[in-house]
């Protein structure tokens, strides 16, 4: 069986974790990955906590199950750190990046954790958005930092991705706003 | 770098790209989840102008499907889709379209039916409609969803079938869940689909008339049935021509029923839909710990495809049979006929019924795990046989 | 000799009928108790028999009424009811 990179995010209905999700499983696929993106359906409600999957491969994926034990948890809304249980849902070694304007230090006192060991990782990624994109669309950013912890995907091959998803209905300029956003999170992200 | 051989997408997108590269001239629909995002999709498509097709808003699925029967009786491709008490609703008009012989396309994001209401995935939908008269057709992924749609079309309007074709994907699990798909290009899937053939002319044949849907009494109603029961026999011929087909022009290969790792295997799961996937993994898991199973799926639940799987299956020592759907009162539909099929053998193997997943019920690697260790223990006592269990339930 | 009828693998599939207006190929003439007669002289072609009739059985002929198509009429007695003129009385069939 191949190695399965999972994904968990977490976010509040509305917020875009979805998307966030989906434009991973993009970038993915344009750096020839195998990929799947999909939310846990619970009943969906604006403003409620939600969860989003990702797996990412070299070979085809075939489980059609839920992450229940995820490589990386992605917390898109840090008001919802309180109550994640890190230790029953995150695998030993596993990875964390926080959209937080704290550091990690600060945000790991409110984390629930245990005995498994884990990495953490800060970014601002709303604080990025605001600056380059004008508005709370965070993912890109998120995208730069995941990018950066994990290596899975080149930056270059999402920029790519980026410029052929978006030069038609966007153009260049909103294009270079995304790569700024996308640069910034990739060297601002912390361990 | 890439390839762009793929393309993300979810199961009801995949769906609806296909329709939009079939373009057909009909299509009438009435949003239900999870569902709706195909048709959603696809009225993008004709809002868009990158379709020609018709398309009709209705006030209900019985609507959707009484266009999709006037549309295809008068000689144009028409397709739907639906789900669960969307399906539901549609029930006499699917009989109907199966017997006035017309090969209607729909697709269905397999839900539970209420009550108590729920929306996710199982097969009690489809699986209601197994005796309509309707060739079912079962995805595992969005990749077979896009090759079961291309297909069914060329299933449904030979010349030796004529029938409407339903194809099946799980509601959520698939029909949400973004995927790789490499699809064809619109000019391969034009050309693989060509034109309506001629013996499909339907009412419109100007100058010559024909009534369609005329009382059909004592006298007459037994034979038209002998018909559909003789159309849905060649239906599995034409199938396997459209799947040999299929993989010369496009190199993807597609058969009846899929085995996986069952050569040399002494048990295997059956099963139908998304799970298989997890069934997949789960037997290489077991194999590399030197157990000797593999993977059984049904591509096609109608026609049954009964000879075919019992003789695949005679030889095995255990067999799971897993059912996303109940039927209350008897066996699971996947099991009972596997059972009757199987009956012509003297001996046979060790057999087992597993109702699993009812609801959207997560059919874990673990609950999998459950199966592999009860077929262990099967194989070699007996125990359970014939038994009919519930996967996880509480 | 009895009617042999079509087998399933001669029929039109799905039940459809190929040939328009083939009902007239059917006798039904033989359904009645009473038929309408027809007195010519005191009608007035006003047609209302001809377009109450059920079955299309009213005939006419250079723009007269001349009678009813006794093959396909089924007795109802529609005709001799809305006739204005009572030129159309129903009589029992058998003499
Ligand atoms: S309704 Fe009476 S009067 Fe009028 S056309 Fe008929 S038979 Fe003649
Ligand atoms: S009796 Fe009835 S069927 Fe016969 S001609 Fe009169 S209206 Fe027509």
């Amino acid at each position: 069986m191949s190695k399965v990179f999972e994904i968990t995010w977490y976010g509040r209905g509305g917020l875009g974790a979805k998307t966030g999700a989906i434009l991973l499983a993009d970038a993915a696929i344009a750096a020839d990955k195998y990929v799947q993106a999909f939310p846990e359906y619970g009943p969906e409600r604006q403003g409620a906590p939600l969860k989003v999957y990702n797996r990412i491969s070299d070979d085809p994926i075939r489980l059609h199950t839920a992450v229940t034990e995820p490589n990386f948890i992605i917390v898109i809304d840090p008001s919802l750190l309180e109550n994640i249980n890190f230790e029953d849902e995150l695998k030993e070694d596993g990875m964390i990046l926080v959209n937080t304007d704290k550091n990690v230090d600060e945000i790991k006192k409110r984390m629930k954790t245990g005995k498994k060991n884990f990495k953490i990782y800060a970014l601002d990624a709303t604080a990025i958005s605001m600056k380059h994109l004008g508005k709370n669309i965070p993912n890109i950013a998120i995208l730069g930092g995941f990018a950066k912890i994990t290596g899975l995907i080149r930056l270059d091959e999402i920029k790519k991705h980026l410029h052929a998803k978006l030069i038609t209905k966007y153009g260049e300029d909103i294009i270079k706003k995304n790569v700024l956003a996308l640069e910034s999170a990739y060297e601002e992200v912390k361990q | 770098m890439s390839s762009g051989r793929f393309i993300a997408v979810d199961g009801a997108d995949t769906a609806a790209f296909a329709m939009k590269q079939i373009d057909p001239d009909v299509v009438a629909a009435y949003p239900i989840t999870p569902q709706t995002e195909i048709v959603m999709k696809f009225s993008e498509y004709v809002a868009n102008g990158e379709v020609k097709t018709r398309y009709v808003t209705v006030e209900s699925e019985h609507s959707a499907m009484s266009a999709c029967v006037a549309a295809a009786a008068a000689g144009a491709r028409a397709m739907t889709a639906t789900a669960a008490n969307g399906l539901a609703l549609m029930w006499e008009i699917l009989y109907i379209a199966a017997s006035y012989r017309l090969p209607i396309i729909m697709g269905v994001a397999n839900r539970a039916l209420s009550g108590p209401i729920n929306i996710h995935g199982d097969h009690s939908d489809a699986m209601g409609a197994r005796d309509s008269g309707w060739v079912q057709l079962y995805s595992e992924n969005n990749q077979e969803v896009y090759d079961n749609y291309i297909m069914a079309l060329k299933i449904a309007e030979h010349k030796d079938v004529m029938l409407p074709v339903m194809v099946n994907q799980d509601g959520f699990i698939t029909s949400h869940s973004v995927e790789n798909v490499e699809p064809l290009t619109d000019e391969q899937v034009r050309d693989y689909i060509g034109k309506k053939p001629a013996h499909f002319k339907g009412l419109l044949t100007y100058g010559k008339p024909v009534t369609i849907g005329p009382l059909d009494l004592q006298d007459y109603y037994f034979e038209h049935k002998m018909q559909q029961h003789t159309a849905m026999q060649k239906v599995l011929p034409v199938i396997k021509e459209v799947q040999e087909d299929y993989f010369k022009k496009f190199n993807r290969k597609y058969e009846i029923i899929e085995k996986y790792k069952a050569d040399d295997a002494e048990m295997v799961i059956v099963g139908m839909n998304s799970v298989m996937g997890t069934v997949k993994d789960l037997v290489d898991e077991l194999r590399e710990k030197g157990v000797k199973i593999g993977a059984i799926k049904p591509r096609v639940f109608r026609p049954f495809p009964k000879n075919e799987i019992a003789d695949i299956l005679k030889n095995f020592k255990a067999v799971a049979i897993l059912d996303r759907a109940d039927s209350f009162g008897s066996f699971a539909p996947l099991y009972a006929e596997t059972l009757a099929a199987m009956y012509k053998f003297e001996k046979r193997p060790y057999i087992r019924s597993y109702i699993h997943g009812l609801g959207g019920r997560d059919t874990t690697m673990e609950l999998l795990g459950t199966v592999a260790n009860d077929l262990i223990k099967m194989k070699d006592s007996g125990e359970g046989h014939l038994s009919e269990a519930y996967l996880g339930v509480r | 000799m009895k009617e042999q009828k079509k087998s399933w693998n001669e029929l039109p599939i799905g039940g459809s009928i190929l040939e328009a207006g083939n009902s007239k190929n059917y006798f039904t003439g033989t359904w009645r108790t009473f038929k309408p007669v027809h007195n010519a002289k005191l009608c007035i072609n006003c047609y209302f028999c001809w377009m109450h009739c059920p079955d299309d059985s009213i005939v006419i002929e250079n723009g007269k009424v001349t009678g009813m198509d006794l093959d396909h009429c089924k007795g109802c007695g529609v005709c001799a009811e809305v006739c204005p003129k009572k030129a159309i009385t129903m009589e029992k069939e058998e003499k």
